[in-house]
């Protein structure tokens, strides 16, 4: 079952992205969920499985936001690579830490999109920088506490898990 | 070379996974954008579940927001029939404000237009009065109570008209309110006039017509004397309490009374029981000799007629 946790991972968050803004609140389109999606990943994963989870939510976010094919695909494959080699060289994995690296991977993400339009369309499609700042706050905090909230979650999960084991081992 | 490959996998998946998108990338930038196989591809993997949670999602919010959109509704409901209630009563209240309004306008074009013969001087004024209650329907009492009294200069036998004719007279006075002998009272009794052929008779209350309602009888009235179903009968004046030319109905029934008389039926111009406003004649002189009790009026020694 461990091959279905990629394809999950960017199901809910491409889910997230296109239904949390229609149904839920308007604020959330500033989230970028694959972005904390691969950031979070790059934590514990090898810089192989977050490349290619870069690469593979980046192309999701780009079929389904009608953008141009590829950029989010490439600048999620630099970030989720980038992030990864962080994590692997400095061990840190605090809120403080995440935050900053959440913050640097938004401006990484925007500024490689804007490079790249700028370079092969000659049209960047890059927000307004208001909206960059937003953008860099949400998925910044907000961000940090999603990754908070899902490491209670699946730790809660796994005891769940063992303690349900034990007592199986007990009874027989 | 296999070992510089195993070493540097991380590195060159990496340049390797940014090279092929380098290269989609720069495919768009020559073709068309939006339409790719690619984009195809991924969007046919995923498109199945983001209906579905869309669908899904449409439903909950649609349910969920119904919800509360009919717990408003109720709310907002109860909100409008409540300003509808308010706005019933309200146009209630000036529609009557305006038939009101067309009554008293009736009354004052009624009042301009008021000849009295002889009667000027004794007119000192007229007292608008309203009906508070109307006790019209009893046989063995019918009268009206007016929200004037003696304080507003009302006193005992006053006559009460409105612009159709006479109602009655005053009878019991008090500082605030009076009390109205209606001309259709079993005791009442007028002294009044054909106005076609000026015959002369007494008006009495106490009668019924066909349909039920209360009516008068002119009495007095000899088998030769002209008076014909239609005819007018006004006030003859001769009673010293209603000044003459008031009217006081219609002559409704003609028919052969006892000995030599004619029995006479009057409907009253005046409809007794939609009474809401009525003028009070209030007189500066009133002879003691008028002001006593009348309310069974004798007829004149010599018959004007």
């Amino acid at each position: 079952m461990k091959f279905l946790r990629f394809p999950l991972v960017i199901l809910l968050a491409l889910l997230a992205e296109l239904l949390l803004p229609r149904y839920v609140a308007g604020f959330f389109r500033y989230f970028d969920f694959m972005l904390i999606v691969v950031v979070f990943n790059s934590v514990s994963r090898s810089r192989v499985q977050s490349t290619l989870l870069g690469t593979a939510s980046g192309l999701t976010q780009d079929a389904f936001t009608g953008i141009v094919f590829g950029l989010n695909g490439f600048s999620k494959t630099v970030v989720g690579y980038l992030a990864s080699t962080f994590y692997q060289r400095f061990m840190i994995d605090t809120a403080l830490t995440q935050l900053v690296v959440l913050i640097v991977a938004t401006w990484l993400n925007e500024g490689i999109c804007i490079g790249l339009s700028l370079v092969l369309f000659g049209d960047p499609p890059g927000p307004l920088f208001p909206e960059m700042l937003i953008r860099t706050a949400c998925n910044g905090f907000g961000g940090v506490l999603l990754m908070k909230l899902s490491v209670v979650f699946f730790r809660r999960l796994s005891a769940g898990r063992m303690r349900s084991r034990g007592v199986s081992r007990l009874s027989r | 070379m296999a070992g510089f490959i195993v070493r540097r996998k991380d590195p060159l998946l990496f340049v390797t996974v940014l090279v092929v998108l380098l290269c989609i990338l720069a495919s768009q930038a020559e073709n068309e954008l939006g339409d790719s196989l690619l984009t195809r591809t991924v969007m046919q993997a995923f498109s199945p579940f983001v209906r579905l949670s869309a669908g899904t999602s449409q439903k909950v919010r649609d349910t969920w927001f119904g919800y509360f959109n009919l717990v408003d509704a109720r709310a907002k409901n109860r909100r409008t029939m409540d300003q509808y209630d308010r706005q019933a009563l309200e146009l209630s209240l000036l529609r009557e404000r305006l038939r009101a309004y067309e009554r008293s306008e009736a009354l004052h074009q009624f009042l301009e237009g008021l000849n009295l013969p002889g009667e000027e001087d004794l007119l000192q004024s007229i007292h608008p009065a309203l009906v508070i209650a109307n006790n019209h329907w009893d046989e063995q009492s019918r009268i009206l109570l007016l929200n004037r009294g003696s304080s507003a200069g009302l006193k005992r036998n006053m006559p009460v008209i409105t612009s159709d004719g006479v109602v009655g007279k005053t009878m019991t006075c008090t500082t605030l309110v009076s009390t109205v002998l209606l001309a259709t009272d079993v005791n009442s009794g007028i002294s009044a006039r054909v106005a076609r052929s000026r015959v002369w008779g007494i008006l009495t209350g106490g009668g019924q017509l066909a349909d039920g309602r209360p009516a008068l009888t002119m009495q007095h009235i000899s088998s030769l004397d002209d008076v014909a179903e239609g005819d007018l009968v006004i006030t003859s004046g001769l009673d010293g309490i209603y000044p003459a030319g008031l009217v006081l109905g219609t002559v409704v029934l003609v028919d052969e009374g006892p000995g030599l008389s004619k029995q006479v039926g009057v409907a009253p111009a005046v409809e007794m029981s939609r009474l809401e406003e009525v003028l009070v004649l209030v007189r500066e002189e009133q002879l003691p000799s008028q002001l006593a009790d009348r309310d069974s009026a004798e007829p004149p020694e010599e018959d004007p007629s």
